[in-house]
């Protein structure tokens, strides 16, 4: 199908009542937890999946979907006024927008990075309707080899890649995939790990899973501190919005980089969009002609990395939708609320599901101009959100993840799950290993295995399958090259300092 | 030079090594079959095997690296924990709105400036939006008042 039928075919599908009301909400509830300190997309996500049990296929993709795009529009709000990143996405945005909201410009940072959010999330849409049909039209000829190859290399990528020790990332990612073993081997039919327990013959429930490691450990890291200094906060006026001709000449080329970065990275299964805006803001350093304005309210320090997590979080669907392979954990829960409305993105996507992509990619021009609209005349009532305390806001958050997982199976062994992820992940954040990892390897486990299980048998046993084949190799190459570049450094470092201790 | 174990490090490593261990363990009943027709069991047990041996790198690497500066806070994790059991065992015992009434107290209890008042107002706001949505708006099978 070329661009344009898709486009119509796209248009037919989301521009309904049913599929611009389901935008409006899903991106005003990425965009209110976005701003929310504390509370990432992936929570938001867990906690709106049980609503979207009831709803077509087509507006349940189209809310989750925004509530990811929403979310990073809202981060960059509290970045900027409270030197608190809204989500880790946005944390590079405070270094140079928190200076500029001190010099009373907080007005024109907002501005800023709402206008190249949109532009990063424009570049990568494109790239997404040019780019998935024709990668999923390659990946029509992979085998088991290849998909197990590109799935090692996201999560190998996803572990290596989250920033701090990638070690502890490749432990947890494996953690993440023997968790994926518990409940029934869909080859055989035996039960595995289940310990005599009913409820998990069915296996983990994702849900509670993810609702626990970043909803409840996230609150339990910031339970009980004092609240967020709101005395502080600026009125932001709509006519202290408006950027000088310099600002906008000093932004355009940046947000042009960030965007080819954020959607270079968004495609790369297992980097998010975190990695992204880092990687913009330091390349942003590097080409500006004065480095030292960075860190002091520099404008190419917030419209390169906005451009660039917008331009990612977009461009990690192409992966997801024509692969199969999340980019990050956000969208490995999209891919889970997916496969639980039946839904199986797989190259056949585009030719099976052909309407339910077209109008996705509709919704996310919608969804972009809708949050372009309800950000720069109703900041005020955004900023206004930064005031909720947190003795209001931490139960009533706490509450809807009970409910919400209850509702899942209407059973409180779920919520008994929600419990254990918790604790697991409050740990995990503790002692800095990564969790997000954990719940890549969980989510793509059973495919992992399965077609691992499928080319030995279809290769009789031959291991070297995975490296005759060109495409899989190629996969396998680049996972050993990030193998070898970051965790060598760091086996070396703990060779020399054992040689030091003996 | 004499370098210390950093414990928390290595107990977490060890922690992991464990749960390989004890998948091992487990997956001694399933069948591992070949290579070409591989078992249940294999892929379990190559998993199991990864993990311990990459939480054997990090309890190696993890030497002399400083502590983390971040200590357990005991009030809000148990208080929070607290509710949230208290609620899966009670709400189809109770019924939802003491189960919630009860959450959220336990809950709001550990945040800095709430009150009585204030937390039972929450309550009732939440209790009232829950059952709107939840038990009205999607019909999930919970009833107020009693199991």
């Amino acid at each position: 199908m070329d661009l344009l039928s898709g486009l119509a075919l796209g248009v037919e599908m989301a521009i309904t009542w049913e599929g611009l009301l389901f935008c409006l909400i899903g991106v005003s509830i990425g965009m209110f937890i976005g701003v929310l300190p504390g509370i990432g997309p992936l929570a938001a996500v867990a906690m709106t999946l049980p609503i979207t049990y009831h709803l077509q296929p087509m507006s349940a993709l189209i809310m989750l979907a925004g509530i990811f795009y929403g979310a990073q529009y809202g981060g960059s709000t509290a970045s900027i006024l409270l030197n608190l990143p809204g989500t880790s996405t946005t944390a590079v945005t405070a270094l140079d927008g928190y200076p500029m909201a001190k010099q009373g410009r907080a007005g024109v940072a907002l501005f800023i990075t709402t206008i190249t959010s949109f532009f990063g999330g424009c570049v990568a849409i494109i790239l997404l309707m040019g780019f998935a049909p024709a990668l999923g039209k390659m990946a029509l000829s992979f085998s088991s080899a290849e998909y197990f190859s590109i799935m090692l290399l996201g999560l190998v990528a996803a572990a290596t890649m989250a920033i701090g020790s990638p070690m502890k990332g490749i432990v947890s990612v494996i953690a993440g995939l023997l968790l994926a073993m518990v409940g029934m081997d869909t080859t055989s039919g035996t039960v595995r790990y289940s310990f005599g327990i009913l409820e998990l013959q069915d296996g983990l429930n994702l849900v509670a899973m993810a609702m626990g490691l970043f909803g409840v450990a996230e609150i339990l890291k910031n339970a009980g501190q004092p609240d967020r200094p709101t005395d502080k906060l600026q009125k932001v006026r709509l006519r202290e919005l408006m950027p000088t001709r310099d600002d906008l000449r000093q932004t355009w080329k940046p947000a042009i980089r960030g965007a080819g970065i954020g959607s270079f990275i968004g495609i790369l299964p297992g980097a998010g969009p975190t990695l992204a805006a880092f990687l913009a803001y330091a390349m942003e350093k590097r080409v500006a002609r004065d480095p030292s304005r960075f860190g002091k309210g520099a404008i190419e320090g917030i419209s390169a990395p906005e451009a660039a997590n917008n331009a990612s979080t977009q461009a990690a669907f192409i992966p997801t939708l024509a692969l199969g392979i999340p980019g990050d954990a956000s969208m490995a829960v999209l891919l889970g609320a997916m496969m639980i409305h039946g839904i199986t993105p797989r190259p056949e996507f585009f030719t099976v599901h052909t309407d339910l992509f077209w109008g996705l990619v509709v919704s996310f021009w919608i969804g972009n101009l809708m949050l372009l609209v309800l950000n720069i005349p109703l900041i005020g009532v955004w900023v206004r959100i930064l005031t909720i305390p947190q003795r209001l806001l931490f139960p009533a958050v706490i509450f809807f993840i009970c409910v919400g997982v209850y509702s899942v199976n209407n059973n409180p062994f779920d919520v008994l799950t929600v419990i254990v992820f918790g604790v697991i992940g409050y740990l995990m954040n503790m002692l800095n290993y990564p969790t997000a990892p954990l719940l890549m390897g969980f989510i793509l486990g059973p495919m992992i295995e399965q077609h691992f299980r499928r080319a030995l048998l279809f290769s009789r046993g031959d291991m070297w399958t995975f490296v005759d084949r060109p495409i899989s190799a190629a996969f396998l190459a680049c996972t050993a090259g990030l193998v070898l570049l970051l965790v060598f450094p760091s086996l070396r470092r703990t060779a020399g300092r054992l040689k030091r201790a003996f | 030079m004499k370098t210390k174990w950093n414990r928390p490090e290595l107990l977490a490593a060890s922690a992991f090594m464990a749960t390989g261990f004890g998948a091992l363990w487990v997956a001694r009943d399933y069948p591992v079959g070949t290579v070409t027709r591989m078992g249940p069991g294999f892929i379990p047990i190559a998993i199991s095997v990864l993990l311990i041996l990459s939480a054997a790198v990090v309890a190696v690497q993890c030497r002399s690296l400083p502590e983390s500066p971040t200590r357990p806070r005991l009030k809000p994790f148990v208080f929070i924990m607290g509710g949230i059991l208290a609620w899966a065992l009670l709400v189809d015992r109770v019924g939802f709105i003491p189960a919630t009434v009860i959450l959220v107290l336990a809950c709001a209890s550990v945040e800095i400036g709430s009150t009585w008042r204030s937390s039972l107002l929450l309550a009732g706001g939440l209790c009232a939006t829950g059952y709107a949505i939840f038990i009205r708006g999607l019909g999930i099978p919970l009833s107020p008042f009693g199991g």
